[in-house]
């Protein structure tokens, strides 16, 4: 499902854009710093700052990402099944040192802080259209 | 009804922003799409976003009366960003007009991009010509800049 392509979209160069939807069917769209790569059918997601996009995944379930590699900007959305959160453990800790990493890079060392990493297993894969 | 626009949006939207405009399919799964430009009136009733045409159409197909729309809109300079919530007014392709409009938003957001290392050539990848242009009746606006409380209602 995950491409050796789309990785390099995952490494927290570009911030990526996190929609979910509520009860209401009012869609939400928030940015995100990472969407790390767990193995070819799951990513996990980098939850700083999120209240309304973490409710309604905790209510439905469901979210749509947007990567896209910073060499290229070839781009992809990925639609996803939420599965777990995780607040230790090796994927958390691997996720806080790219989000710090990521943090120096923009100067933002106060305000990024890793609450939790939020695990989903990758439903469907479609290329941003582009040309 | 009409809202005033505050300091943080005025920012915002007079930036080379970047964004993406979303609504849901007919799974109540998001459909997104990014944003090449907007325009829109003040105080605020409308925001038209504008897209190009052939990615949008994912988002286009599934818009009808009454359908929810939400556009999420940030300086990339700054990270200061904006989620604007309403409703679907219409759509239409750009006119030349409009197109004049993206042009020179896409070319201040080519150069923000050239600031953080991405080379005019590789942003020129990103096509946007044909471009629709997506009409929201804007009803609430949330500050999603990152910090501890992002998602405050500002109107």
């Amino acid at each position: 499902m995950i491409t050796e392509e789309m990785i390099a979209g995952m490494q927290g160069a570009l911030p990526s854009a996190l929609a979910t939807v509520d009860d209401a069917g009012v869609p939400n769209v928030s940015y995100i710093s990472q969407v790390f790569y767990v193995d070819d059918t799951h990513v996990a997601l980098s939850n700083q700052f999120l209240n309304k996009s973490m409710r309604n995944i905790s209510s439905n379930g469901i979210a749509t990402v947007n990567i896209s590699r910073p060499d290229t900007l070839k781009a992809w959305y990925m639609e996803l099944k939420y599965k777990e959160s995780q607040t230790d453990g090796d994927l958390f800790d691997n996720m806080k040192m790219q989000l710090e990493a990521i943090a120096s890079m923009v100067g933002m060392e106060d305000v990024f802080k890793l609450r939790a990493s939020e695990v989903f297993e990758v439903i469907k894969v479609k290329e941003v259209i582009s040309s | 009804m009409a809202i005033q626009l505050n300091d943080l949006v005025r920012e915002v939207l007079d930036a080379p922003s970047f964004g993406f405009v979303c609504t849901i399919n007919e799974s109540k799964q998001p459909v997104m799409t990014r944003v090449f430009g907007y325009k829109f009136d003040d105080p605020l009733t409308i925001l038209t976003i504008y897209t190009y045409k052939k990615d949008a159409l994912q988002v286009v197909d599934q818009l009808h009366d009454g359908s929810n729309i939400t556009a999420t809109i940030s300086s990339a300079a700054d990270f200061k960003t904006v989620q604007f919530k309403g409703t679907y007014n219409q759509h239409a392709d750009a006119s030349n007009q409009e197109l004049d409009i993206i042009r020179a938003h896409t070319a201040r957001q080519a150069e923000i991009l050239k600031m953080m290392g991405i080379p005019n050539e590789v942003f020129a990848s990103w096509k946007y010509e044909p471009a629709v242009g997506i009409s929201i009746n804007v009803k609430e606006l949330f500050d999603q800049t990152p910090k501890i409380n992002a998602g405050n209602k500002i109107n």
